[in-house]
């Protein structure tokens, strides 16, 4: 029952909608700082050395600017399902960077929100992605579970197509 | 609404990155026409630096030619030979760019303590150089403060700024003059090494090699320094070790002092307190020397060094020994 009842909530379409919304706000105010000074989070790139240094700006330039929209769609609820697609795949890049960061030991500012943000990256900036990376989860638009009949199956089924579609993708 | 939902999220990702490309793209070239410009490059420079040629001696043994220092807008990266033929002429200013804890466990004589960490542009500005380059350093290897602090020399007006890529491990390793401590801001000024409105002047390169702090704790050095102190010929030599190990071999002109000898009245009279001292013992797990050093430090003397490698490090490195019972 209990179990049911949390998958309940899992499904609530009010339960998705705020987490999109946080989700959102998040990525909002993680982009804006670094659209603001893209220099210095060129230097923060720059830090992480993961990239070739030729695609450091531009990665700088442009990656701020995809969180943004991803974040306003988020807020909005519009396109929210590219949305936290986008958002996830964001999360799971930055986790591959800050881990890579934590495991070769680097002593690096995180980054995450900008110059704002001179939190090391760190074991907590990592555990703050993973629960990111949870809001995303609870954001990603689900069939309400009270829904049925034709319509509804079609949609799981697209839903679970996709999925597995974007899974061998990524 | 709900049938484009059901799609898939593939046209809704492509959208939502292309629209954040576009605008990324957009505002960025907006920001480099911009006055005052917000923009950036879009390709990153290559931040690991051009080479200043000439700099590398062609076969050991011969010296470093020395080129003309140019303006540049990137910072140059410098190789330990002409690093040093500078350092000898007193040709550049050396600025640390690591914590205040390296920098005073050693560092390379007369530079000036800068720590990226706590760089403000303020300080940049005020570095006065006397025309001389500025050369950078930091812990060699991955270390990148050194080449940052570079950056941010140039951004406040410096023309001429080298990274010295190897930095002071490299500089160490081969054996150079190191200097110990945190020279007090107050101390430098009042012996004039500073001008009195500008607090990171050049302190020089002191007369006869090191200039060793005032402390209340000992400190530790290494054969170079010993050496330098040796050279000068000021500093006072206690060997902590037993007569027989004394008269066995000592580095000239120390005097023996073993463990049964340290009461704080024999202790007082050794020299005046200003005087730098440096004790010794057999290396290794030997602490007689650094027990000394503290009773040193109690009975009142304010430099005073310990020689970690100790006697077998001082012959090891070929340097004169004497032999025979303490004189006088």
């Amino acid at each position: 029952m209990a179990r049911e009842g949390r998958l309940a909530l899992w499904r609530a379409p009010w339960f998705v909608r705020a987490c999109q919304v946080a989700l959102g706000a998040v990525f909002v105010a993680a982009a804006l700082p670094k659209i603001g000074d893209p220099a210095s989070f060129a230097r923060q790139v720059h830090n992480y050395r993961l990239l070739p240094v030729a695609l450091e700006n531009l990665l700088a330039i442009l990656l701020p600017w995809i969180e943004l929209v991803a974040g306003v769609c988020l807020v909005l609820g519009r396109y929210a399902r590219g949305a936290t697609w986008v958002a996830a795949a964001l999360l799971g890049v930055f986790l591959v960077a800050i881990g890579q960061a934590v495991a070769r030991d680097l002593d690096i500012e995180c980054g995450c929100f900008g110059t704002a943000d001179a939190a090391e990256a760190g074991w907590s900036a990592l555990g703050r992605d993973v629960l990111f990376l949870l809001l995303a989860a609870g954001a990603w638009p689900k069939a309400p579970a009270g829904e049925s009949g034709a319509p509804s199956l079609a949609s799981a089924a697209g839903e679970g197509g996709a999925a597995r579609l974007t899974r061998r993708g990524g | 609404m709900r049938a484009q939902a059901a799609r898939s999220p593939w046209r809704e990702i492509a959208g939502i990155v292309g629209v954040g490309l576009a605008l990324g793209v957009a505002y960025n070239a907006l920001g480099l026409v911009a006055q005052p410009p917000y923009g950036i490059a879009w390709i990153a420079q290559p931040r690991t630096l051009a080479t200043l040629e000439g700099l590398a001696p062609a076969s050991p043994g011969e010296q470093a030619t020395l080129p003309e220092i140019p303006e540049t807008p990137q910072p140059l990266q410098v190789q330990l030979p002409a690093v040093k033929r500078w350092f000898d002429q007193s040709a550049v200013v050396f600025v640390d760019a690591r914590d205040r804890e390296s920098y005073a466990a050693g560092h390379i004589p007369g530079a000036i303590l800068m720590p990226y960490e706590e760089f403000v542009p303020e300080q940049a500005e005020a570095l006065e150089t006397g025309g001389r380059p500025v050369v950078t350093y930091c812990d060699g290897g991955a270390c990148e403060l050194s080449l940052n602090l570079a950056w941010d020399l140039l951004a406040a007006g410096h023309r001429r700024v080298l990274v010295f890529a190897g930095g002071f491990p490299e500089w160490k390793a081969a054996g150079y003059p190191v200097a110990l401590g945190e020279e007090p801001w107050g101390e430098a000024q009042e012996r004039g090494a500073v001008r009195s409105d500008d607090p990171f002047a050049f302190f020089g390169v002191p007369e006869g090699g090191i200039e060793i702090p005032e402390s209340e704790r000992p400190i530790e050095a290494e054969r170079e320094v010993v050496k330098r102190l040796f050279d000068g010929g000021t500093a006072l030599f206690l060997d902590a070790r037993e007569p027989e190990e004394f008269a066995a071999g000592h580095i000239p002109g120390a005097r023996n002092l073993p463990s049964g000898r340290w009461s704080r009245a024999s202790l007082q009279g050794l020299a005046e307190p200003g005087r730098v001292i440096v004790a010794y013992c057999g290396g290794g797990a030997c602490e007689l020397s650094t027990d000394l050093a503290w009773k040193l430090v109690e009975a009142g003397y304010r430099r005073v060094l310990v020689y970690t490698g100790g006697f077998p490090d001082w012959e090891q490195a070929g340097y004169p020994v004497r032999r025979g019972a303490e004189e006088g």
